[in-house]
């Protein structure tokens, strides 16, 4: 999904150190094309858990190990952790660094954006007599409690795929990918216009001059 | 993890090409280890811990195996275990406590021994460890059969209640026979078998070593090693300090040796490795000390035990025979006291021999030097000869190593995916680099740096960019055209200078004869008429009809009066001529011009010439 743009970082160094103004042109167009995507996401997200018992309550966040327990559902959580950035991540392994983008941060939110992605009847089942430290499959006593799970998170929707690094169930979800692909690839555009426009603009300021004798 | 939609990202390409020079250092690291034998001497280390660790433990068993009277068994007992570690795959860390504690329990060999086994069964098929099965069963011996009962064996609970051993052993019997067997037989019970026996080869290995360093040292005990040790170090600084004196007079010599040392480390083969030592010891003999070399070549068989300390020695002992030997100091001469006490002195490395055969030597043996240059001449040779053969084999291992280049690989593995122009640029030139290839790195960097200029649009923008004014562009014609500007200028103020008028003057001449014939005052008015005349031929006189027929009246007057005085007729045309009146100003009216021909009338009176005027010169 991701639109590579040769020397986007720089041009954002550029407007930083040169022309402020145009950074900050850019950013209240990238807050126009995104904000919408962000906020629609933000209205898929439920009032109240999907399980009943998955609600958020306090409770110790550690288990004996001093591990981090399963994250419980907080919707206020998962609305607060969709966001748009554009500060640049770390590369990713193919070397390609996300200038702009659109993330769900919470763990929870997480897990109920991609519940099913993988298995969309819940993991492989073993019970309490598998390796503990197995986590690619269910422990549950109960047999289908992956599937009831990920029954009652709902449909998972597939997202805009065209001109993406990313395929198949990498781009499913129920929340930000739900939000682009319903997008249409509006958002996306209007975000690379935006891009274009202000490096259009910067290029016009004629920052740098031809000097021959 | 976040989930994350990427609007716009940009190719850094740095983390990959990190992680792969990462790879490649740590290859390099490890390739580097392995030649220069760091890892052969942790090995040594290790096996040197491991007897330590083993032969303790084996004192313990002992110690308790003669607390209960089974002392005389003891290598009966270590046969026993022995075969069960190695087949089944069981560490003796396991072993010994277990048979030990049931040893201790029985009081009986065959007791043991059977419980041992059954011990081995349960483990296998519980899934624990051979001491906690042997503990269970030690317990159940006496009468508690807890321990077994949380085992889950299938053991009734009427049978563990009984107590009795016998039963409860059927039972178990029964149901883990063959277990510890089918374990060993799985891949995980073989690669344990595997281990067994590779540290029962490093136990032996750690063995041989320790004792290899107690009989060089002649010592009886550890204790007696260590203080020779210690007394070897004290000295062996100083000693290096003179050792590196000896070894710069001899470096044409040690420089054939060392050679073959590289040769031995670089080449990854034990048949090269036990040639290259032969070599060694041959190329030392060059020192004229057989047995001197013999026990260099111990010495650096020993190498990994005690690098620093024995390569300080082997070098000292080569000092030992070199010319460079004079030149050690006392302290050289203790050091080497030590040296040689640490190795046991002569006999054990044969040195004595050599010592005897160096003074013999140094008697001046001529036959003795002969066959010694001789056999130099030859060991120069073959550590020739081993030294370009270790070239070979370093080209041929840097020729495979460059087919497992992970650098390589990675970077045409990425030239095989999809690539834009510019990543394919990039990757291009960093296996130019890689390569060593320097015509071809200059033209894709700059290929790069045009691409990379083209990718921020800079080029185009810079080549839109309208061109300065030049100021000095028409430099050339602008000066010409001041030039000619000034010319004219010049031309005008030469023209500004008085002009030169030429008056043409029709000029009567007449004899003093034509006056006196009686021309009376005919005669000044003919005087006045060329004058007239003239003035008419300017176009300045008033009535030009009247005064031209006047002068053609005159003219034939006297066209007439010099035929009538025999005169010829061309004196008239004869007597006609120029007259140049310069002015001395400037002309503009008819009487600027008859002042003018008065003054110089004038003038010319006053040089006595004939005039009709008055000579009145009204000088200013």
């Amino acid at each position: 999904m991701a639109t590579e743009v040769k020397g986007l970082i720089e041009l954002k160094k550029a407007l930083k150190d040169y022309a402020p103004n145009l950074a900050a042109q850019l950013d209240d167009q990238m807050a126009l094309a995104l904000g919408g995507i962000v906020k629609k996401s933000q209205s898929y997200v439920p009032n109240e858990s999907p399980l009943s018992n998955w609600s958020y309550r306090k409770r110790s966040e550690k288990n004996a190990e001093g591990q981090r327990k399963f994250p419980l559902y907080n919707s206020a959580k998962v609305v607060k952790g969709i966001q748009y950035s554009s500060t640049p991540r770390r590369a990713n392994r193919r070397g390609f660094k996300a200038v702009y983008y659109i993330i769900n941060k919470s763990a929870e939110g997480a897990i109920y954006e991609t519940a099913g992605r993988k298995n969309p009847n819940g993991q492989p089942w073993v019970g309490r007599k598998g390796d503990p430290n197995d986590h690619g499959v269910s422990h549950s006593n109960n047999p289908n409690a992956g599937a009831q799970f990920i029954q009652a998170f709902g449909q998972i929707y597939q997202g805009n795929i065209e001109s993406s690094t990313k395929r198949g169930r990498y781009m499913k979800g129920r929340l930000i990918f739900r939000a682009w692909a319903e997008d249409g690839g509006k958002a996306n555009a209007a975000a690379l216009t935006a891009i274009y426009n202000v490096n259009e603009l910067f290029k016009k300021k004629q920052y740098f001059r031809k000097v021959t004798l | 993890m976040s989930i994350v939609i990427d609007i716009a990202a940009q190719f850094t390409g740095k983390r990959a090409f990190a992680q792969a020079e990462n790879a490649a250092d740590k290859l390099g690291r490890t390739v580097k280890t392995a030649l220069i034998g760091v890892g052969v001497t942790a090995f040594a280390k290790s096996a040197i811990s491991a007897f330590a660790a083993q032969e303790k433990q084996l004192n313990l068993f002992k110690n308790s195996l003669r607390t209960i009277g089974f002392e005389f068994a003891t290598s009966d007992s270590l046969a026993f275990l022995n075969s069960l570690k190695l087949q089944f795959g069981v560490v003796d860390d396991q072993l010994i406590p277990a048979y030990q504690q049931l040893l201790t329990t029985t009081r009986s060999l065959g007791a043991a021994q059977n419980l041992t086994n059954v011990a081995l069964d349960i483990a296998a098929r519980q899934n624990i460890s051979v001491t906690a099965a042997a503990d269970a069963l030690s317990k159940a011996y006496l009468g508690n059969t807890k321990s077994i009962g949380t085992l889950d064996l299938g053991i009734s609970k009427a049978t563990l209640a009984s107590g009795n051993f016998a039963a409860i052993l059927k039972e178990i019997t029964n149901v883990t026979k063959g277990s510890a067997a089918a374990a060993a037989d799985t891949f995980a019970g073989k690669l344990a078998k595997i281990k067994v026996a590779a540290d029962s080869a490093k136990v032996s290995i750690g063995a041989g070593l320790v004792e290899a360093l107690m009989q060089i040292s002649k010592s009886t005990d550890i204790d007696q090693l260590q203080g020779k040790i210690i007394n070897f170090g004290n000295s062996a600084a100083e000693t290096l300090v003179n050792v590196g004196k000896a070894i710069s007079d001899n470096i044409v010599l040690l420089k054939s040796f060392a050679i073959v040392l590289a040769a031995a480390f670089t080449v990854n083969k034990i048949a090269t490795f036990i040639a290259s030592v032969q070599a060694i010891v041959k190329v030392v003999k060059t020192l004229r000390n057989a047995l001197l070399a013999s026990a260099v070549a111990r010495n650096f068989l020993f190498n990994p035990i005690g690098a620093a300390a024995l390569t300080a020695g082997m070098f000292a002992a080569i000092g030992l025979v070199t010319k460079g030997v004079e030149a050690l100091s006392d302290s050289t001469t203790r050091a080497t006291e030590n040296l040689l006490n640490l190795f046991g002195a002569s006999k054990a490395l044969g040195v004595g021999g050599d010592q005897g055969g160096a003074a013999k030597y140094a008697e001046g043996a001529a036959a003795r030097a002969a066959a010694d240059a001789k056999a130099a001449a030859a060991a120069q040779l073959k550590a020739t000869q081993a030294q370009t053969k270790a070239l070979k084999d370093q080209a041929k291992l840097k020729k495979a190593q460059t087919l497992f280049d992970l650098d390589q690989i990675q970077i045409l593995a990425a030239l095989q995916g999809q690539v834009t122009e510019d990543e394919k640029l990039r990757l291009s030139l960093q296996l130019a680099l890689i390569q060593g290839n320097a015509s071809e790195a200059e033209r894709l960097a700059a290929q790069l740096a045009i691409s990379q200029l083209q990718t921020t649009n800079l080029a185009l923008a810079i080549a839109k960019l309208p061109s300065a004014l030049n100021p000095f562009r028409d430099y050339p014609v602008d000066v010409l055209e001041a030039i000619n500007d000034i010319n004219g200028i010049q031309k005008a103020l030469d023209g500004l200078k008085a002009p030169k008028l030429s008056v043409i003057v029709d000029t009567i001449y007449t004899s003093s004869t034509l006056g006196g014939v009686g021309a009376g005052g005919g005669g000044g008015s003919a005087a006045t008429a060329p004058i007239t005349s003239g003035l008419a031929g300017l176009g300045l006189g008033g009535d030009q009809g009247a005064a031209a027929r006047a002068l053609e009246q005159r003219r034939n007057d006297l066209t007439n009066l010099e035929r009538s005085l025999g005169r010829g007729g061309d004196q008239g045309g004869a007597a006609r001529t120029n007259v140049n009146v310069t002015v001395q100003g400037s002309v503009i009216s008819n009487k600027d011009l008859a002042d003018t021909i008065r003054m110089q009338l004038v003038d010319s009176s006053a040089s006595g010439s004939f005039s009709s005027i008055g000579r009145v010169r009204d000088y200013q």
